[in-house]
């Protein structure tokens, strides 16, 4: 891709794409500086904005903006075909997404908020700092195939993204349930936020990549269906 | 180049049969695509674009075949399309959204793109608010950002789908100069239910009603269809009857001038004109409507 | 021209646009699945049985009221919140903006309107609940008593977060407010104050009725709650309605004003 096309790109995606997980962390740490001096529960609660905030906000984010494209007729009729426009700028918001993760996460190392899970918390660094970030990469890849998945099905913004939260809110809600059934591990995206002493954590986390990646196969398929693309779900234009 | 199509169907989920059986040879130069609203143009055009694929049939555009996805991808590199419904980005300018496309079209030379650019900034007029950003365009400039960006790849089957709706009588006639001149050696497949732009600019049309090509030929012999058909009658009584359409209605002041097509009952106070396009495609219209299916698009 | 005419005009195009909605039915077939699965094996509970065998009729319907309020609403606020800022997306509101009936009328039957047809697939999600309590239970007398809990537990957070989810999008990014909503849905309603962040639970500013059904019925989400006034109960009903109409009143003299400036 050319310098030219990546700012178009990326302008195109516009602003709150980008402060959105800006704001999220900072807003959540601001909270927490005036609210609570307890290192652990802040170390906590950080760990859960890493885990937890950070990927739902690409996962929503993903679900609004991947498929909405005002020009869409238009750039069905490129030579440079859509799927890969649209998976490049889906692949923009997960980098950034990424890399406000990445760097919160360094902060949270660097000032000692960080909350380890017990699985690795013997581990020799830099391999104790690498496997943590799948701390938030997991979830965040799974969040924002399954946002792009819906978004593509459902071809309402509205609908993919009040599903998003709702599939999150169950999850943070019947933790419990996820906890104590063994099968329901390889979906348990949250597991270091309220269950950071099991012994499943590396596993789960894997899982989640894999199924994350069947889901970007999926939606890999259906951006190649300029027919479903065109078509709005009725009453979401 | 010719576009040549044979036997195209296309059914959309749900059964609706937006084509049906199309046959059509498009030659180089201006050709029409005339019908009413539901009939199956856009349907058409999004076929020849390679936006949808067809149910069945077969479409070749000069020696690529639009039935394969390699086929439909160099079709792509020597199309310039201009929708119905342009959506454009708002907060882009009118340069930059030109050198977007550009850019997707293949055209990754910087500083010969952005000429091009200037190029056609300066054909449809709009180098002055070149700068401005697409939101602040009124329907008419849009449009021409419109054709500026179907022209980026010099292409060699231009696509327009409606251009002059909602514009302006100077706008239209400019749009129209300018299709008219870039018809030399290319195809320009113009689709329009609007007769006059076709009457202004082709030589040859087909009409679609229904999914169906219900005629194909020049204008020339389009217009002969309604000969002997079309009449003017002045009267200060009760409206023409017969099997009629009234094409124009014009209040004289005393006497009222109706302009008609079709099989008139005898009447001292009608006279026999020349069919125009329009009475001509009137005509046909009420004479070869399709059997009954559902609305095409 | 009666005002109040176009106002029932607008509720009623505004509720048949919401209702046909097939993706409404979609997420709330989701939430349904989430609830059922939970609700229906937290019933069967033995401990949950005992707690519930001891509660009044009222206090049980009270309680199942809470159980099944703690998801529609989050459905609620997200779907409702792009139907006013869709005017502007589908161009209608220029032409809206020229018809005789007033902002304030079409505002008030855009909001009644999507506000009872987001209800509508909540409030059967809800009656399905009620029926798999009845059975359980065999008391018919839950269904009044669970209708009445319904409007006055679940009914005036409706309103509440309807409201703002129809006004915020207008000047935020619509995305970033379903994300925001989630997250107040959450940090608001169903975080507890013994984590140490501040929130809004348990103040008279909890949509999803738990300070209602506290102080009314004595309950909560999980049976018997410990005592609260009444007064305090009337204070948050009044608080979520009040603020519920201020946000409608701000919005209009919003639209009013970003008119005027055009």
């Amino acid at each position: 891709m050319t310098f030219d096309r990546l700012r178009y790109e990326l302008r195109l995606l516009g602003k709150p794409v980008f402060l959105t997980p800006v704001l999220v962390v900072i807003g959540f740490a601001l909270l927490l500086a005036i609210a609570n001096h307890n290192v652990i529960l802040v170390a906590r609660s950080m760990g859960a904005s890493l885990e937890v905030l950070l990927p739902m906000a690409a996962g929503v984010v993903v679900a609004t903006v991947a498929t909405y494209d005002r020009a869409l007729e238009l750039q069905l009729t490129m030579p440079r075909r859509y799927h890969r426009t649209a998976s490049r700028r889906f692949l923009f918001i997960l980098l950034w997404s990424a890399l406000v993760s990445l760097l919160t996460s360094l902060m949270l190392y660097v000032f000692n908020y960080r909350r380890l899970p017990e699985q690795i918390a013997t581990w020799n660094q830099p391999w104790q700092f690498l496997t943590w970030q799948l701390t938030w990469l997991s979830s965040t890849l799974w969040l924002v195939a399954l946002g792009l998945v819906l978004a593509l099905l459902v071809r309402s913004r509205a609908a993919s993204g009040a599903l998003i939260c709702a599939l999150s809110i169950a999850e943070l809600f019947f933790h419990g349930y996820f906890i104590d059934n063994a099968p329901l591990h390889p979906i348990f995206l949250f597991p270091l936020t309220f269950d950071p002493g099991a012994s499943y954590w590396l596993t789960n986390r894997l899982e989640l990549l894999v199924t994350a990646a069947v889901l970007l196969a999926l939606a890999w398929w259906l951006l190649r269906l300029p027919e479903f693309l065109l078509a709005n779900a009725p009453g979401e234009e | 180049m010719q576009v040549d199509i044979q036997h195209l169907n296309k059914v959309y989920r749900g059964g609706v049969h937006a084509l049906t059986g199309v046959d059509l040879t498009i030659p180089n130069g201006m050709f029409g695509l005339l019908g009413p609203n539901g009939a199956g143009k856009t349907t058409l055009m999004r076929i020849l674009a390679g936006i949808l694929r067809p149910s069945s049939g077969t479409l070749t555009v000069g020696e690529y075949d639009g039935n394969s996805e390699r086929g439909r991808t160099a079709i792509k590199r020597i199309l310039g399309y201009l929708p119905q419904d342009l959506g454009v980005y708002p907060d882009l300018s009118a340069r930059e959204f030109l050198d977007y496309i550009g850019i997707l079209k293949g055209l990754d030379e910087r500083k010969a793109r952005q000429q091009r650019v200037e190029e056609l900034l300066e054909l449809v007029s709009l180098s002055d608010v070149a700068g401005r950003k697409l939101k602040t365009f009124s329907g008419g400039m849009k449009r021409r950002v419109g054709i500026a960006q179907a022209l980026l790849n010099d292409p060699r089957l231009l696509i327009v789908d409606e251009p002059t709706s909602g514009l302006d009588p100077e706008e239209r006639i400019r749009f129209r100069n300018l299709l008219s001149d870039l018809g030399g050696d290319r195809i320009v497949l113009l689709s329009t239910h609007i007769v006059e732009d076709i009457a202004q600019t082709c030589r040859r049309l087909a009409i679609m009603n229904k999914g169906h090509v219900i005629f194909q030929g020049s204008t020339v012999e389009l217009a002969n269809e309604a000969q002997g058909k079309v009449w003017l009658v002045t009267t200060s009584g009760p409206k023409p009857e017969g099997e009629i359409t009234v094409v124009s209605t014009l209040n004289m002041g005393t006497t009222v001038q109706y302009r008609v097509v079709g099989d008139l009952a005898a009447s001292s106070d009608a006279t026999l004109v020349e069919p125009s396009l329009e009475d001509s495609y009137v005509w046909l219209m009420r004479e070869r409507r399709a059997p009954a299916l559902s609305p095409a698009r | 021209m009666n005002l109040l005419q176009t106002m029932w005009g607008v509720l009623r195009y505004e509720f048949r646009m919401q209702i046909r909605r097939p993706v409404l039915w979609l997420v709330f077939l989701g939430f349904a699945l989430l609830d059922l699965r939970a609700i229906v094996s937290d019933l069967q509970a033995p401990n949950v049985q005992s707690i519930f065998m001891h509660l009044s009729t009222l206090q049980l319907a009270a309680t199942v009221t809470s159980l099944t309020n703690w998801l529609p609403p989050l459905g609620v606020g997200i779907l409702l919140a792009d139907r006013l800022v869709r005017d502007r997306r589908t161009r209608v509101d220029e032409l809206l903006t020229t018809l005789p009936g007033t902002l304030r009328m079409r505002l008030l039957g855009k909001y009644l309107g999507v506000t009872c047809a987001s209800l509508v697939p909540a409030f059967l999600l809800f009656l399905v609940m009620v029926g798999v309590t009845v059975w359980t239970t065999g008391n018919v007398l839950l269904i009044p008593a669970c209708l009445l809990c319904y409007a006055a537990i679940v009914l005036p957070g409706m309103l509440f977060i309807a409201a703002f989810s129809l006004a915020c999008p207008v000047v935020i990014w619509l995305p970033l407010y379903q994300f925001l909503f989630f997250g107040y849905w959450f940090w608001g309603n169903l975080f507890s104050p013994q984590v140490g962040i501040p929130t809004l639970n348990g103040t008279i500013l909890t949509p999803i009725g738990s300070v209602i059904a506290a102080s009314f019925f004595s309950t909560g989400r999980f049976g018997e709650a410990p005592p609260s006034p009444v007064m305090t109960g009337v204070a948050s009903l009044v608080a979520l309605l009040g603020i519920a109409v201020l946000v409608l009143v701000a919005l209009y003299q919003f639209l009013k004003w970003e008119q005027a400036r055009q």
